[in-house]
C-alpha cells in the first residue's frame, strides 16, 4: 500500500467556528485514499456545523482523481453546514 | 547510449497483476522515464504520472478480475511523440465493449456533462486532457485496449534546442518487463 499520513491539527479559531488544519504527506491512491479520507469524515462528523478545514498539501507527493473527488465532496458537505475548505500548498 | 539508438524508437512493455499496489511503482517509473528519456517539459512528467495512474486503475477496477493482470506499453518516438496503451483482460467486472468505452467517454466528455460525486473525473479530466489521441480498440484477449499519445511539439523543454528528426526504426527491440 502506497504510504501517506493525515494529522489534524486544532487551532485557536473563533467561538462560532471551528478551523482545524489538515496535513497530508505522502501519496493518496486507489490503493488508500478509501481507507485514509475515512479519518477526515470522521472529524465531518464530530463537527457538524460550521467546521473550517484548511487542507495543508505541501508534502503530498501524489493524489489521483478520487481524492480529488472526496474533495469535492468534503467541500460540499463543509459549505452546507456554514463551514468553508481551503487548500493550500499544493504542488 | 550512442546517437543512432539515441533516435530509435524505444517500446517498454510492462505486465502488472490486478492489483493497485503495484500502480505506485508504475507511476515512478513513467515519472523517471519521462524526464530521463524524452525531450517533454517536466511538468509533462508529472502529467504522465496521472494518465498511467488513471488507466491502469480502470483496468484494475473494470478491465482485469482478480488474479489476472493487465498490460502497460510506452512507445516513445524521440522528439515526435510518447505513447501510452494500457491493456485488460476483460474478465473483470464491468464487461464492456471498446465502443461502449468510447461512448462513455463522449457523453462525459460534452461541456454539459456535470461531474458529481466521487467518481468518474479520471477518463475525462486527467487522461482526456492531457493527451492529443486517444483509441479504444477491442484486444485479441477479449479485453479493452487504451491507446493515448501526447507529441512532443507543444510540450518540449523550452531551453533544449531542436533535435535533428533522424529516421525512425520502426522495428524496436522492446524491453519486456514482468512483474
Amino acid at each position: 500500500m502506497t504510504d501517506v499520513k493525515i494529522t489534524i491539527e486544532d487551532t485557536a479559531g473563533q467561538a462560532d467556528k471551528k478551523v482545524k488544519i489538515v496535513h497530508i504527506v505522502g501519496q493518496l491512491d486507489e490503493s488508500n485514499v478509501d481507507e485514509k479520507i475515512k479519518e477526515i469524515y470522521s472529524v465531518i462528523e464530530t463537527n457538524p456545523q460550521n467546521l473550517h478545514l484548511i487542507f495543508d498539501l505541501e508534502n503530498l507527493e501524489y493524489m489521483n482523481s478520487k481524492s480529488i473527488g472526496y474533495l469535492t465532496d468534503i467541500y460540499g458537505k463543509l459549505t452546507e453546514t456554514g463551514g468553508k475548505m481551503a487548500i493550500a500548498k499544493a504542488k | 547510449m550512442d546517437s543512432k539508438s539515441q533516435n530509435q524508437e524505444m517500446k517498454i512493455t510492462i505486465t502488472l497483476p490486478t492489483s493497485a499496489y503495484f500502480i505506485s511503482g508504475i507511476r515512478d517509473f513513467t515519472l523517471n522515464m519521462v524526464k530521463s528519456t524524452t525531450n517533454f517539459e517536466e511538468k509533462w512528467a508529472y502529467r504522465f504520472q496521472s494518465v498511467i495512474d488513471e488507466l491502469c486503475n480502470n483496468a484494475i477496477e473494470y478491465g482485469s478480475a482478480p488474479g489476472q493482470d493487465i498490460k502497460v506499453t510506452f512507445i516513445h518516438s524521440p522528439d515526435n511523440f510518447l505513447k501510452i496503451i494500457v491493456e485488460d483482460t476483460g474478465t473483470g467486472k464491468n464487461k464492456m465493449t471498446a465502443k461502449e468505452l468510447e461512448t462513455l467517454f463522449n457523453e462525459r466528455r460534452k461541456p454539459d456533462h456535470v461531474f458529481t460525486g466521487i467518481r468518474g473525473r479520471g477518463l475525462i479530466k486527467i487522461v482526456g486532457e492531457w493527451s492529443d489521441e486517444i483509441k479504444f480498440e477491442n484486444s485479441k484477449e477479449g479485453g479493452i485496449k487504451v491507446a493515448i499519445t501526447k507529441y512532443l511539439k507543444d510540450a518540449r523543454k523550452k531551453d533544449d534546442g531542436l533535435s535533428k528528426i533522424s529516421e525512425q526504426k520502426t522495428n524496436p527491440e522492446p524491453i519486456i518487463l514482468n512483474i
